[in-house]
């Protein structure tokens, strides 16, 4: 090192600086990417008005997602994934925000074509989040897990992480409330003798509208 | 690692060894795959943020807020956090290329740039396998280091994480906080897979590197072969055309030899090794006759001459053997049938090898020179004999010019040697030596006369020595001399040291010491001086006179001094002494009484005082005599320790003298020395002893010296203070004390103990010291003295009446008990002692008890409880003792009561220590007289009528108290009295009156007492009268008793005078008066004393005795030195007298004069004055008789000392 300092001027010093920066940036990146959008207020029966309507038959699945959201895919990919583990046993409903804007382009075909191929998953546009508004939804890739009855069993997302694919609380308690109410008619979920619980994890997505515009709007 | 190799190597200055080389590729191979994989790095860095920015912007591009787009993070991300990571990298790959830092950097920009592939593609799974690639390409630098670099930040970053973000990277918030381990160990996993690799790598490297060494090396050392075969064909094919070139030269050569034997007149021929002929040229054959074509080439060895052959052949074996040049000559027999001379030369040819090959050799046909050669050697002969011939004759002629010229050079060197010898004598001679010749040159000037006469040697060579160097006023007399020189006169000059004056050459005169010697040779003599300048010497002289002038003043002016101190205090001490003596003869109370003897003690202390300086000085100044007379020891010493009781029982101390009873009691010798030193010790004594006692034990010394004399051994041991043994030997020196406090609390001069020191060791003994502080000392000393007649002994008439007489003595001191006892024991008495009252009273009441009663009682009248009276008064009243008869023994100044000494019926009072004589007189008076007398209580001494008749005394004398002390003293002794005060008036009294005797003064105003006595004794001259004058001075010292003796003077006193010195010299005049009864009749009659010579030589020999102080033995010696040199005295005054020489004549007559003053002849002194002054004033025509009257006073002179000599008893 010594040498460097004679005939580059690199001293030792700027080496560690720069694995400090470097140190820092990852920690920033990672500290953006591990905080959580808004939770919303979502409401713990199924509400009245939504165009989505509740299956009494089995669990009521709704994932809000803004289809220019780079998490989008991630959030989808998970959904996918939780589908699949359980069979289907939910009837799944993906909310794609629409703005009043008429473009074409919003909702990119991959995107769409993703969904689709996530058997069971119904699609349906929120326009300008209306849905979205009416079950208290602020942020893209969250998910709401409402019982036959229309309680809700679980609000969050299914991601670990901005755009974070792979295994995640969100998703694994989603997969176990489904895969309860598969077994025993009744999500095995603390404290089971009483009112159903629902059960909260953090949402990793864009905003699914404008900040000082209200949802619906 | 390749750079440190070739270093070594270098260092080592040697070719690398297949491992260094191997070392070196090995090293060298792996910094090229650093550096090449640097480069892929420095491409795939770059790369990779452009990948990353391009999945950030694919995946991510935006984010939105409802309809609100904006750049994502991530591309943000990309970009910034993308370029940082691979810019220091990117920096060290270009300016750093191989080096550990920067593939460090770069693993860790791997694994960086990784994790932010991970994120921006949202964490796919796929793009964690870019970690594992990323490991892999780290590999290809097949440095185990950064796999465990990337690896380790791989495992903090899921560390970090897992415990920050657990969710982010294991999916659940309950994950093991160990499982980034599981992590890591998958990718440690990987590292061992790589690190294996990268070893079997390194490995195959190095056996690489290994394998291309050894083909390097083996390559080396093909080509190196390769180079010396190529190098070795170069030179085959150069030694191939060498030969060739060598083969036509040798074709060339030979062609041109034999073009050459055949041309030359020479017989030419080449034999091999052995001498077998291979070639011979034309001349050869044709000599020899013979044809070529065929002819045996052997055919020399028939034609060679019988008489050469067989030395040829040697010569030739010689020549083969030795390889050196054959070369003979020898005789061939030619076709002709004769034999021809021929030189014979050949020289070897040579192999590589070094062996001979062949020879090639020449015949020269020497006929001709031969026949020369014989006619020459003839000639040569017949040359040689006649050279022997003549060497034979000059060999005899150059021994004997040899033996001429070695004799010569002997001669010569012996000469140069004493020319050195001579030169370097003169060059080193301190003295001047210059030589002159017969007419006066100056020859020879060595530097040293350089020097003395400030003149260089060539500035006076050849100039008259007269001229240059002799002070013009001695020029005439130095020609003179030396012309009588020359005609053969003697010059006094000549062979003799003289001193005469030179000058310089500027005119300077200085004194030379000159020794002239003549050398004669055959020429004219030389006259060689040695001179040397005696200024210095002269100058030294001259101050030597001074100084001994000087000191001799010196010594008469301290002389003159002490003279006139002891006469300026002696003048008052007369005085004062002898008024106090005076007033002590009147009627006085005891208080008054007792304080003139306080001033008379005192004025005698002062006096001792005087006394001890002056004869301090004395003996100092090598004057002092002792004198000598006959006196009684015990008396003597009793009478001198009576005179120091008084201050001894003064301070209660008893003092007690002890005499052993074999030591006589008459002896000869200075007494009143040996009392000066006993009161010196004793009054030491008592002043240094507060209490106890003084003893005093005198006993014989053992041995008795040759000339008969005795020891004796004084002994005085106190009871005092002591001296310290550092000070025992000091206080034998003058003014030391023991101690200086000593002589604040006791006084003293110091100068006593350095006298007695003196005194005895003049009295043939020494003192000496023992003593111990506190305790006490004792000081002995000896002496050795002449025993006194017999007759002198105490008379022992009385002894009978003592012997065996029972006798008590009563002393409470043991040692006075037992010098009682020894001396009654010595008298034939049984004495008997006892130390108290109680006991003496017992002790004569039981001898009166046993019918044997003490005939008297010793009693000390000092005893504790009951002393000497009352002892005495129970005596009186026990009837059976009462009557004893009773000497009591007093203390000095005790007060004595004559009343009660009267009824206590005490025949005597005797002081302590009493004189023996005083004890042996009482103890009679006391055995003869049982009844008691009256004791004799002396109170004052009485006025004492002279002895003699009764005289009237002219006194001259200046001071009033001195005329009324001398006036009294003369007066109390029955003589009547005129006084003068000055010379000029006693001279006018005695012309105007008769007196017996003149007592004068020597030092008055007006005229002094030398100048009167002078003045008498012209005045009395022819008169045949003849007063008796007494000096009277102060000036104590022997010189002073001279002078006045010589200035007519008839006695001497000195002051101050004590009355019974002055009625002693009167009596001793008187005596002498009434002895020289004839001489006064004949001075009465008016006949001249000298008629007398009886007389004359009688005033001679007292004249010498006055001048010896007294001391007879003294003037006896005085008397032969006299006679021993005298007689050469009167032969000089003789000589000078016939030879009439004025200058000696009074050096002589002075010389005598003064030896003769010395011994007091004064007529014979005054005869040689007379002499003298007729020198001096150039009266030589009258000396005759003069010394004539000098020959006569010699001869009565001479006479009277004779007869002093041969008398036994100094007269």
């Amino acid at each position: 090192m010594p040498g460097i300092t004679a005939r580059c001027g690199v001293a030792p010093g700027w080496i560690v600086a720069w694995g400090v920066a470097v140190a820092a940036g990852a920690m920033l990146m990672n500290v953006y990417s591990m905080t959580p959008g808004s939770a919303g207020s979502p409401p713990v029966r199924w509400p009245g008005g939504s165009e989505i309507p509740l299956d009494r038959r089995c669990p009521t699945l709704l994932i809000f997602l803004h289809p220019q959201c780079p998490c989008s895919d991630a959030s989808l990919d998970e959904l996918a994934a939780a589908i699949d583990r359980t069979s289907g046993r939910v009837s799944a409903w993906a909310l794609v925000y629409r703005p009043r804007t008429n473009d074409d382009d919003w909702f990119p075909g991959e995107l769409r074509e993703a969904m689709a191929a996530i058997p069971g998953l119904s699609i349906a546009e929120d326009h300008e989040g209306a849905e979205a508004a009416l079950f208290g939804i602020e942020t893209s890739g969250h998910v709401l897990l409402f019982g036959p009855e229309g309680d809700l069993w679980f609000s969050g997302g299914i991601t670990d992480g901005r755009g974070h694919r792979g295994e995640s609380l969100g998703r694994s308690a989603l997969i176990t409330r489904i895969l309860d109410h598969r077994s025993s008619a009744r999500p095995s979920i603390p404290e089971a003798t009483g009112p159903t619980v629902p059960v909260d994890a953090p949402v990793f997505g864009c905003p699914l509208t404008t900040p000082g515009t209200e949802p619906g709007a | 690692m390749s750079i440190a190799i070739t270093t070594a190597v270098l260092e080592r200055n040697a070719l690398p060894t297949v491992k260094e080389r191997s070392e070196a590729l090995y090293a060298e191979r792996l910094h090229a795959g650093y550096l090449r994989v640097d480069r892929i790095f420095g491409v795939l860095m770059p790369l990779q943020w452009l990948l990353a920015v391009a999945f950030a912007v694919w995946i991510s591009p935006y984010t939105w807020a409802g309809t609100t787009a904006s750049v994502h993070a991530h591309v943000w991300a990309a970009v910034g956090l993308g370029g940082l990571i691979v810019s220091v990298p990117m920096v060290l790959i270009h300016l750093r290329p191989g080096a550990l830092e920067t593939r460090q950097c770069v693993a860790v920009a791997q694994v960086m740039i990784g994790s932010l592939l991970i994120h921006v593609s949202g964490g796919r799974l796929e793009t964690h396998f870019h970690l594992f690639g990323s490991l892999a390409f780290l590999a290809l630098y097949r440095d185990p280091r950064l796999l465990l670099t990337a690896s380790a930040v791989i495992a903090a970053d899921h560390f970090v994480r897992g415990v920050v973000w657990p969710r982010s990277i294991y999916g659940i918030a309950t994950a093991s906080p160990f499982r980034w381990i599981e992590h890591t160990a998958w990718v440690g996993f990987e590292d061992v897979l790589l690190i294996v690799g990268c070893r079997q790598s390194l490995a195959e490297l190095r056996g690489l590197a290994a394998r291309q060494a050894e083909a390097e090396a083996a390559r080396a050392s093909v080509e190196e072969r390769t180079d010396e075969l190529r190098r070795a064909n170069g030179a085959l094919r150069d030694e191939v055309a060498e030969r060739r070139a060598a083969e036509r030269a040798l074709r060339q050569s030979e062609a041109q030899f034999r073009t050459l034997s055949e041309a030359i007149s020479q017989i030419l021929w080449v034999t091999d090794a052995g001498g077998s002929t291979e070639y011979v040229n034309g001349r050869w054959y044709e000599y020899f006759g013979v044809d070529p074509t065929d002819a045996n080439l052997e055919l020399w060895r028939d034609r060679l001459h019988s008489d050469d052959l067989a030395p040829t052949l040697e010569a030739w074996r010689f020549a083969t053997q030795t390889g050196e040049p054959y070369h003979f000559e020898y005789r061939f027999r030619g076709g002709d049938g004769a034999y021809r001379w021929f030189l014979a030369r050949a020289l070897p040819q040579f192999s590589d090898s070094g062996e001979i090959v062949r020879w090639i050799g020449t015949c020269t046909d020497i006929e001709a020179q031969k026949r020369a050669e014989e006619a020459l050697r003839r000639a040569h002969d017949e040359l040689e004999d006649r050279v022997r011939r003549r060497t034979v004759e000059l060999e005899q002629s150059n021994a004997a010019l040899l033996d001429q010229i070695a004799e010569r050079e002997r001669v010569e060197q012996a000469l140069r040697e004493s020319q050195a010898l001579t030169a370097s004598v003169l060059e080193t001679a301190p003295d001047a030596i210059l030589a002159v010749d017969h007419c006066g040159r100056i020859v020879e000037f060595n530097p040293a006369a350089e020097s003395i006469f400030a003149a260089r040697k060539g500035d006076v060579l050849g100039r008259k020595m007269v001229e240059l160097f002799i002070p013009p006023d001695r020029r005439e007399q130095h020609k003179s001399g030396f012309a009588r020189c020359l005609s053969g006169e003697e010059a006094v000059f000549i062979g003799r040291r003289i001193e005469v004056e030179a000058c310089r050459l500027d005119g300077r005169e200085f004194p030379v010491e000159l020794a002239v010697v003549r050398v004669s040779g055959d020429g004219p003599p030389l006259f060689v001086g040695h001179l040397r300048d005696i200024t210095e010497r002269k100058r030294v002289e001259a101050a030597l006179l001074e100084a001994r002038d000087a000191a001799e003043a010196a010594n008469r002016a301290k002389s003159e001094f002490l003279a006139n101190m002891s006469h300026e205090i002696r003048t008052p001490m007369n005085g004062i002494i002898g008024m106090t003596e005076l007033a002590l003869d009147t009627e006085l109370t005891s208080r008054q009484r007792e304080y003139l003897k306080l001033v008379r003690g005192s004025a005698e202390s002062l006096l001792s005082v005087i006394n001890d300086i002056l004869d301090f000085s004395k003996i100092e100044a090598g004057k002092f005599r002792l004198d000598s007379s006959v006196f009684g020891l015990r008396d003597a010493i009793g009478e001198t320790l009576q005179t120091l009781a008084l201050r001894a029982h003064g301070k209660g101390l008893e003092l007690a003298c002890r005499i052993a009873p074999d030591v006589p009691d008459v002896w000869m010798g200075d007494i009143g020395r040996l009392r000066q030193v006993v009161v010196n010790l004793v009054g030491n004594a008592i002043k240094f002893t507060d209490r106890g006692e003084v003893i005093v034990t005198i006993v014989r010394d053992e041995g008795v010296s040759s000339d008969g004399r005795l020891g004796l051994r004084f002994e005085v041991a106190d009871t005092g203070i002591g001296i310290a043994p550092e000070k025992l030997r000091a206080i034998f020196e003058p003014f030391e004390q023991a101690d200086r406090s000593t002589t604040r609390r006791f006084g003293g001069t110091g100068l006593g103990l350095a006298i007695s020191s003196k005194l005895v060791a003049m009295m043939g003994g020494r003192i000496e010291v023992e003593s111990r502080p506190g305790i006490g000392s004792t000081f002995r000393f000896t002496v050795v003295l002449e025993p006194g007649p017999e007759g002198e002994r105490p008379s022992t008439d009385d002894l009978p009446r003592l012997v065996d007489r029972p006798i008590l003595v009563v002393d409470d001191n043991a040692t006075n008990l037992l010098i009682l006892e020894e001396i009654l024991r010595s008298w034939g008495a049984r004495p008997s002692s006892v130390q108290g009252a109680a006991e003496a009273i017992d002790a004569m009441l039981a001898a009166a008890a046993a019918g044997q009663p003490f005939a008297a009682v010793l009693v000390d009248g000092m005893m504790p409880e009951i002393d000497g009276t009352g002892l005495i008064g129970r005596m009186r009243a026990e009837p059976s003792i009462a009557g004893l008869p009773v000497v009591m023994l007093t203390s000095a100044g005790a007060p004595e009561d004559p009343e009660l000494i009267s009824s206590l019926g005490i025949l005597a009072c005797l002081t302590k220590p009493a004189r023996q004589s005083d004890l042996f007189d009482a103890i009679m008076k006391a055995l003869g007289s049982p009844a008691p007398a009256d004791p004799s209580i002396p109170v004052a001494d009485s006025p004492r009528p002279s002895k003699g008749r009764s005289l009237r005394i002219l006194l001259a004398e200046d001071h009033p108290v001195n005329q009324k002390v001398a006036v009294r003293m003369l007066e109390g002794l029955g003589h009547s009295m005129v006084v003068a005060g000055d010379g000029a008036e006693a001279l006018r009294a005695l012309r105007a009156d008769r007196f017996d005797l003149v007592l004068m003064d020597v030092q008055m105003p007006v005229m002094d007492g030398l100048e009167a006595v002078r003045a008498i004794r012209a005045g009395e001259a022819g008169t045949g009268q003849h007063i008796p004058v007494i000096a009277l001075t102060a000036h104590a010292m022997p010189s002073d008793r001279l002078r006045c003796l010589e200035a007519g003077f008839d006695s001497y006193l000195a002051k101050p005078v004590r009355r019974a010195e002055l009625e002693a010299t009167l009596a001793s005049l008187d005596e002498s008066a009434t002895d020289r009864g004839p001489d006064t009749k004949a001075i009465a009659n008016g006949v001249q004393a000298e008629s007398n010579p009886a007389a004359h030589r009688s005033r001679i020999i007292g004249a010498l005795e006055a001048a010896c102080d007294g001391d007879a033995e003294f003037a006896r010696e005085l008397a032969a030195s006299f006679l021993d040199s005298a007689p050469a005295c009167l032969q000089g005054i003789q000589t000078a007298a016939n030879h009439p020489d004025a200058h000696r004549l009074a050096s002589e007559a002075h010389g005598l004069k003064g030896i003769c003053r010395t011994i007091g002849a004064t007529e014979l002194a005054d005869a040689c004055q007379n002499l003298e002054s007729a020198a001096r004033d150039g009266q030589l025509e009258d000396t005759g008789p003069m010394v004539a009257r000098i020959e006569d006073a010699w001869g009565t002179v001479r006479s009277a000392l004779e007869a002093l000599l041969t008398s036994e008893v100094p007269a």
